[in-house]
């Protein structure tokens, strides 16, 4: 670059020095000194094309050219703000919800474990009986694991881990918080740097109590303890025993599920104070799900030949145990969650993409049009350039140019908010998932691969502008344009149709997305005053873990005798009782279940959801019996285990009889008859947009669970119900956790969370399309109106009515929203087939839904085309005359 | 001379010009005035290219590093930029002057047969 500057400035020099030397050769040669100059600059040639041609040996063409385009482009947008910052600001709309929505996903799905060498990780599965097969991926029993672990020698390690829940004690406040209980090989395996501390003392894995440490997440480092600098060696209490901290997990560890992010690690030494009905000793209980890492050169296939073969001994070894079970290796970036949830999110996130692509597409729609609209008003400047010989292709590329330079100022301001605003946006996704029992750890990240995403976007979107204008805009005749013919020339009709095209286009989308929107808000108000077979007003709830403060099954038993007595006694309290799952939660069992005499009828069996409820039960849920009793004292632990079954399931079972008496069988292998002793009403358990569903409710004082949930029913307002249960609890034994206590109705809101999260995306997205579509119309009328103002001059010189240009500039208008309307309506109609699954009482094509939105978008695009429409009215006919 | 002629005319030369000026500079540095006169004078006159096409010809050899220059006073006390081969360009000379010869040689055993042939 200094080399050629250099070269450049001497090179005038240069040349009139040889300039000076040819005429003095020539005077030598006797002419006189005026025709010696002449000649000697005559021989020399053209100074300027000399210069021009020296100058190129220097140039990098494309890059001088490209640097040119840019500032070109730059001074362009500057000069005309107005369209650049509402074409900046679209763009970063349009590409900002892409961008965030991506980053979530690729957190979710694509990032790799942060952990060491991540592409050597591989999950192990357990493989069930064939005839069991409800999962095709089961996690491993814990001395099977060992069993692998110990016997293998083709991994460098193999860790496990479950996901779990305990109660965390602070401040005198008990919260139930998700953790991961793991081998005390955990962070070792995956090559972890702990934050602050240490990992966990493996040697102490089978010694029970042995290890009574935690590792912290940092979120909750920060969240729960304030970052505390000292909390290395502090002690915490964790279901009523104390752990000391040893350790913080670094800052982007968010586990190994993805989307479920722990509080806190645990060794499984402590699995007696973490965990129960899981025994650690136990071949028969699979519950721990396990990754190993691959030795250097070992294939996924080597190593899973070789735990098959471990697999095949221990079926040997433990036939009963380990009947069928083999295993199957999956490369750990293949498994989010679990292999049976993962298609579900895919699926749900490529949804979700979809959807800001198609509001990526109306604001780049919006922007074309915005640019056709300008390119007009440039003909004459582009004219002038292909006249001076710039060719088609530079010019495309200047085109383009000024584009990508849109996308990228929009794209980067997408960024730069998406970053600022992550904390906010974070902490609004959290939110989002307080109602759910697992922690979700959803994070906005900015990584590499959002980078690159947002930079295919934003290429995308610099192509989908750009090329139709500028390819327009180079063929257009140059004699016609320097002649600067009025709109009646033909070239301005096809660009009018292109417009036209776009504003239906954006129209269209526009009505699809409010139109799912609509439905999807009604299913959820229908959702919402379905009758759930029992009454959830004025009712509180509360989870009791007397199992992790060591009760056994009478000490429990009693316990709650004693818990649903004194509730019941508080002033307000209407009833209590106790359950061990409350409907509508997202606590659901499901067994098979069979009538007498037709155990071994596979098409008799049904699949039956079941709840063990106490005897005040249905009196506190307002759940009517239909027919027979409910639980009352006769029904003891040695008398005849008894059932009550809803409407639904005596149907099935026994259609046209009476139930009363008859006898139901549940699956396994223990043949216990249940006698039916009431039927009850039937109610929904799952979701409320469900079918009828039967189900069965089994007497808590034969089964005797030790943890349970209390449901108790106020005469008034629940929430002062809600301070005094934790009182009553305490004052029974201040040892036995206490969790969720809430009204019922916030704990049956769960469900609700789908349906009320979509009905949310589409509306927020239909509504943003349809605001984005309007300007697009707006604009592009206002432009074609602008183009006909010298035909309309000439109109209202002829006389015409300003009511009759009124009228037809509006129809005008009013046609492409009718044309937009139909196709939108057209489109959802084959489309919301694909909601109707979790759309409830409302019909996939409901006539109301598509009726309201088609007249919202008229009216809409009436006031959209009014501005423009009364502007024309007013015009002055000299004016519009006059105009070009 | 039409613009479309004399490009044409540069685009012949470019390639046989550079040849020259390296040839012309293996009997010692000279600046662009010097060269031009040696090249006329050694081919007698019949070439006679504008000497203005030195320049960019000079710039380019420059730029592929056979030729470097220096600043330095000529013979009349008056400043020039005075060129010489390098060593690249030395070697550049001989590849170059070798493949002209076979070319040379080439055509010329062409063209000797149908000369005789279309004697009458």
């Amino acid at each position: 670059m200094r080399r050629r500057k250099r070269m450049m400035e001497d090179l005038d020099r240069d040349i009139r020095e040889h300039i000076e030397r040819e005429t003095q050769d020539n005077i030598d040669r006797g002419m006189p000194p005026e025709e010696a100059r002449y000649a000697a600059v005559r021989k020399f040639g053209n100074v300027t094309l000399v210069k021009e041609e020296t100058r190129e040996v220097w140039t990098v063409r494309w890059l001088d050219e490209l640097i040119q385009d840019v500032r070109f482009g730059l001074r362009t947008l500057r000069k005309n703000p107005s369209f650049t910052i509402v074409a900046v600001l679209t763009l970063a709309l349009g590409i900002g919800a892409n961008t965030a929505i991506f980053s979530v996903i690729n957190s979710i799905l694509f990032k790799p474990l942060p952990v060491q060498a991540p592409q050597e990780l591989v999950d192990v599965f357990n493989t069930p009986p064939k005839d069991e097969a409800i999962l095709q991926y089961v996690p491993l029993a814990y001395p099977d694991y060992l069993d692998y672990r110990d016997q293998n020698t083709q991994l460098t390690g193999l860790l496990a881990f479950a996901p779990t829940e305990v109660a965390l004690e602070r401040e005198n406040k008990s919260e139930l918080i998700p953790v991961e209980e793991v081998t005390g090989n955990y962070f070792q395996v995956l090559g972890l740097q702990l934050k602050l501390g240490r990992g966990f003392d493996e040697a102490q894995d089978r010694v029970p109590g042995g290890d009574p440490a935690v590792v912290l997440s940092y979120a909750a480092w920060h969240s729960k303890f304030a970052g505390d600098p000292n909390i290395i060696g502090k002690t915490i209490t964790i279901n009523e025993h104390p752990m000391t901290v040893v350790g913080v997990a670094p800052q982007n560890f968010h586990g190994l599920m993805r989307v479920v992010a722990p509080d806190l690690w645990a060794p499984i030494s402590m699995d007696s104070v973490l965990h129960l009905g899981n025994p650690v000793e136990d071949r028969g209980s699979q519950w721990m799900f396990t990754m190993g890492r691959l030795k250097h050169g070992t294939s996924l296939g080597q190593a899973q030949a070789e735990l098959q073969s471990i697999a095949a001994r221990l079926i040997r070894m433990y036939p009963k145990s380990n009947k069928e079970r083999s295993v199957v290796l999956l490369s750990a970036d293949q498994v989010k969650i679990f292999p049976e949830a993962d298609k579900a999110v895919f699926a749900a996130s490529m949804v979700l993409l979809g959807f800001a692509g198609l509001i990526l597409l109306i604001a780049c729609a919006n922007i074309t049009g915005m640019l056709m609209a300008r390119a007009t008003g440039r003909r004459r400047e582009i004219a002038m350039r292909m006249a001076l010989g710039g060719g088609r292709l530079r010019l495309v590329r200047q085109l383009l140019t000024e584009n990508f330079l849109l996308s990228l100022l929009g794209g980067t301001s997408a960024l730069l908010i998406t970053s600022l605003l992550n904390g906010a946006l974070s902490r609004a996704l959290a939110s989002f998932s307080t109602s759910l029992p697992i922690g979700l750890g959803l994070t906005i990240d900015i990584d590499g691969r959002v980078l690159g995403f947002t930079l295919a976007v934003m290429l995308g979107t610099t192509f989908l502008i750009g090329l139709i204008p500028a390819l327009k805009t180079s063929t257009q005749g140059l004699a016609d344009t320097m002649k600067m013919e009025t709109g009646a020339a033909t070239g301005t009709r096809g660009k009018h149709r292109l417009l036209n095209t776009l504003v239906v286009g954006q129209l269209a989308i526009s009505v699809m997305l409010l139109i799912c929107a609509g439905l999807s808000l009604r299913s959820l108000w229908n959702e919402s005053r379905v009758n759930p077979g029992f009454d959830p007003a004025n009712m509180v709830t509360a989870a009791f873990n007397p199992s992790l403060a060591a009760y056994n099954t009478q000490q429990a038993s009693t316990f709650y005798e004693q818990l649903t007595a004194r509730i019941q006694a508080l002033p307000g309290v209407e009833s209590a009782s106790d359950t061990d799952r409350l409907p509508l939660t997202l606590a659901v069992q499901i067994g098979s279940c069979a009538p007498e005499g037709k155990e071994n009828d596979p098409r008799a069996k049904l699949s039956v959801g079941t709840a063990t409820v106490d005897t005040n039960y249905f009196k506190t849920m307002r759940i009517p019996i239909l027919r027979g009793r409910a639980f009352d004292d006769e029904d003891k632990p040695k008398s005849t285990p008894v059932v009550i079954v809803n409407q639904t399931l005596a149907n099935r079972f026994w259609p046209g009889q009476d139930p009363i008496g008859k006898r139901v069988v549940f699956g396994g292998e223990i043949k216990n008859y249940y006698e039916v002793v009431g039927v009850a009403v039937d109610g929904k358990y799952i979701t409320l947009g469900e079918a009828s569903r039967p189900y069965a409710y089994r007497a808590m004082r034969q089964v005797e669970y030790k943890d349970r949930t209390l449901v108790a029913r106020t005469m008034g307002d629940p929430q002062a119900a809600l301070a005094l249960i934790r009182d009553v609890s305490r004052q029974l034994d201040p040892k036995v956790p206490v969790t969720n206590i809430e009204t019922v109705q916030q704990a049956t809101s769960a469900t609700l969370l789908l349906p009320r999260a979509g009905g949310t995306m589409f509306g927020l997205f239909g509504f943003l399309g349809l605001v984005l579509a309007s300007i697009g119309l707006y604009g592009v009328f206002a432009y074609t109106v602008a183009q006909r103002t010298h035909e309309i001059g000439v109109r209202m010189a002829l006389g015409a009515n300003p009511l009759d240009i009124l009228r037809m500039v509006v129809r005008r208008g009013m046609g492409l929203a009718l044309i937009g309307a139909v196709l939108g309506l057209i489109g959802a109609f084959a489309l919301t087939r694909e909601l109707s699954i979790i759309l409830y009482g409302i019909s996939a094509t409901d006539p109301l839904t598509f009726v309201t939105v088609a007249v919202v978008l008229i009216l809409v695009a009436m006031a959209a085309c009014y501005v423009p429409a009364r502007r024309a009215m007013g015009a002055d006919p000299m004016v519009a005359l006059r105009y070009e | 001379m039409s613009t479309k002629e004399q490009k044409e005319r540069i685009e012949l030369l470019q390639g046989t010009l550079d040849l020259l000026i390296l040839r012309t500079l293996l009997l010692g540095p000279a600046h662009g005035h010097a060269i031009a006169k040696a090249i006329e004078f050694k081919s007698d006159d019949v070439l006679q290219v504008e000497q203005g096409s030195l320049y960019p010809a000079l710039h380019r050899l420059i730029k592929r590093g056979w030729i470097s220059f220096e600043e330095g006073t000529s013979e009349n006390n008056r400043r020039a930029k005075f060129y010489r081969l390098t060593p690249k360009g030395r070697r550049q000379l001989a590849a170059e002057t070798r493949k002209w010869g076979k070319l040379a040689g080439a055509i010329a055993r062409i063209l000797r047969p149908a000369e005789q042939e279309g004697e009458p």
